[in-house]
């Protein structure tokens, strides 16, 4: 079914490729070694929807422990959600074996770490074949010129191909690291902070690539990122979680300009300036993330709010659209 | 090197002066710092900047003196603290200089802090060794130095492990360390690298208070331009193990007068405005074991000429206080 001519068929910019709704995922927290019981269940992520379009970035921030790792393995099917469906291009992957198997090779990853991503036992040219051994029925040949084909567009030499990992710098890696998401011509990939990790003179390059690797093969991509300017360079549309929810989701554009919810704008307040005369309205958060296991009452947010109001603490605010595209979950608006 | 700034009427606290730290190594001579100078004022914050690699790290441990000795040497120059030179002092009398009167934040809480010892016990450790105070004093010390960091419920909180405290408030606890026994300089390296923003922009914000309330000098040691627009006040920025340029951050940021300066500040995304395509430098940086006889930014340099692979850029000034080492400077 799948081989190489066969998916290359690109879709326009902007089609929705995959759509998640009501996403939820429950961890239970069991108290007891024999005999275990149920003592609550950590909201890891909690009914979120979002869509990723073909050509398009969704950009995804928040601290650690909002969710966005788990959101990002449930895409990539490493967890099961406890509820909602996952439609990849109209169907649910859940549902029938057929579509299972054709999705887990549509979406890829691309991981933070390029050190420890990569076997340090593989040469260059098996980690990138790696994927057709497994999902296509072609030939050694064929696998090898696709190889260098792959290399070739991440901005390595064929001669690469023969090298170990450890023979790489950071960002060369994480080249490979690209190569190896693109080998099944997928149509999404998932970077879980792909560029936290590289030199700062690095990062523009590896940035670029993704971004031209974009344009020519039309994917679509996930950026988990908590760097507020690389969403802005990278993304079309973010989200913003808060423990488990998206409090905020928007056209880059939008966000950047109008940012509505508290907690965004706290974000942005607490984001590094690009020049040392920025001017940045004070919105120092107080205290940390409150714990998934048992959040806070009515909006999630509340506690460290500096706009909350009474219901905030009681009404558990609903999903609003403020202008086109532009969402969010806050009694504010 | 003397450098005039707004600061100029301040003392100078540490004056660092052609400082060579080498390392000898199967592969050669690795000249991980060459020849850098620099000083720091009285209640000043520098920040050095440059990529992995590029000498930043050793800077600190040489100013620390805790370069493994061998196969690391300082070979030359001067680090005048407060004073005294403190580069060929003993280890026993810098033993005495190093949490006192220099301390040191390092960038991951999760391995700097003992996970045996409870956070009071760290504390006063370094406050036992350096102040010679009454045991009881000691832990009522800690308790302050704590309190002063922002640690919420200090008192019960003394007897915790290191585990049972977040990322946010471990880095607390080794500034806590860091600030104890009042040093003149503290080096930040990386400090809030492990951190997520709003716990970083807490972090920060509270260094700059214990900076104005104690009149400590800062050095930070980071890649991150965010930051460095955000905290300093000087910045050295360095590659290949020598300072390429070097002036107040608004100098930096308004007019950087070398290519790579300029190359760095353009290939960082911003959050102000939308950039259409980031400026990428192409290449590494050349291996410090086998330096060019030129400047080492020459084979990455968007405007070098032949000048630049014969000879290394002499450090020129561009205006007052504001130095570069580029030929492209006249």
């Amino acid at each position: 079914m799948t081989t190489i001519d066969s998916s290359e068929t690109k879709a326009e910019r902007g089609q929705i490729l995959l759509e998640a709704k009501n996403l939820k995922k429950y961890f239970p927290v069991t108290k007891g070694l024999l005999f275990s019981r149920l003592t609550g269940h950590i909201k890891a992520v909690d009914d979120i929807s979002f869509a990723l379009r073909a050509g398009e970035t969704l950009g995804v921030v928040g601290e650690s422990g909002c969710g966005k790792s788990t959101t990002a393995k449930m895409m990539l099917m490493l967890e099961e959600p406890t509820e909602g469906s996952i439609l990849f291009e109209g169907e649910d992957v859940h549902n029938s074996a057929a579509v299972r198997k054709s999705y887990r090779s549509s979406v890829q990853a691309v991981f933070q770490d390029p050190w420890s991503s990569l076997n340090p036992r593989m040469r260059v040219k098996d980690i990138i074949a790696e994927p057709m051994v497994i999902n296509w029925n072609i030939t050694k040949a064929e696998q090898q010129e696709r190889v260098m084909k792959l290399l070739n567009d991440v901005g390595l030499n064929e001669y690469h191909s023969n090298l170990f990992p450890h023979e790489f710098s950071g960002g060369q890696r994480q080249r490979l690291a690209i190569a190896r998401a693109l080998a099944l011509n997928p149509r999404v990939i998932v970077l879980d902070e792909p560029v936290s990790a590289l030199d700062v003179s690095i990062r523009a390059q590896i940035m670029n690539l993704l971004k031209d690797l974009q344009e020519e093969y039309k994917v679509a991509y996930m950026l988990i990122a908590h760097d507020l300017a690389t969403v802005r360079y990278m993304c079309t549309w973010v989200a913003v979680m808060y423990l488990g929810q998206i409090v905020e989701l928007s056209p880059v554009q939008e966000l950047f300009n109008n940012p509505s919810h508290p907690y965004t704008k706290a974000l942005m307040s607490a984001a590094l300036p690009s020049h040392p005369d920025t001017e940045v309205e004070e919105v120092i958060l107080q205290g940390e993330v409150p714990s998934p296991l048992n959040p806070p009452s009515g909006c999630y947010f509340h506690p460290r709010c500096p706009a909350a109001m009474d219901r905030c603490s009681v009404d558990k605010p609903e999903v609003k659209e403020i202008s086109e595209g532009h969402t969010l979950t806050c009694h504010l608006f | 090197m003397v450098t005039a700034d707004t600061r100029i009427d301040t003392e100078v606290i540490l004056s660092v002066d052609d400082l060579r730290t080498h390392f000898t190594t199967r592969w050669g001579t690795v000249k991980a710092v060459d020849g850098i100078s620099f000083d720091l004022r009285k209640g000043e914050t520098l920040g050095i900047v440059g990529e992995s690699g590029c000498g930043k790290s050793v800077t600190m441990l040489s100013l620390m003196r805790l370069i493994p000795i061998p196969p690391g040497k300082i070979v030359s120059g001067s680090i005048v603290l407060d004073g005294e030179d403190i580069v060929p002092i003993s280890e026993q009398e810098m033993a005495k200089i190093r949490g006192s009167k220099i301390a040191l934040i390092i960038q991951d809480p999760m391995t700097s802090l003992n996970p045996v010892f409870s956070i009071g016990d760290q504390v006063e450790e370094a406050i036992e060794i350096h102040q010679d105070i009454p045991k009881r004093s000691i832990t009522d010390r800690a308790l302050e130095v704590l309190r002063k960091v922002n640690i919420p419920a200090a008192e019960s909180r003394v007897k915790d492990y290191p585990h049972q405290m977040s990322g946010g408030m471990r880095q607390r606890v080794v500034g806590a360390i860091g600030i104890s026994c009042q040093p003149q300089v503290l080096i930040a390296d990386e400090p809030t690298t492990s951190l997520d923003v709003t716990i970083q922009a807490q972090y920060l914000k509270l260094l700059k208070d214990i900076q104005k309330e104690s009149d400590l000098s800062i050095i930070f040691i980071t890649h991150d331009f965010g930051i460095v627009a955000k905290m300093c006040d000087r910045v050295a920025v360095m590659y290949a193990g020598r300072i390429v340029e070097h002036g107040s951050v608004r100098d930096i940021f308004n007019n950087p007068s070398h290519p790579y300066t300029e190359a760095l500040l353009a290939s960082v995304p911003r959050m102000d405005r939308v950039v259409d395509r980031l400026y990428s430098i192409e290449g590494q940086p050349p291996p410090l074991h086998d330096l060019p006889v030129g400047c080492a930014f020459a084979n990455r340099c968007p405007v070098v000429m032949d000048k630049c692979i014969e000879t290394y850029p002499e450090i020129k000034a561009v205006s007052d206080g504001h130095t570069a080492a580029c030929w492209k400077v006249e």
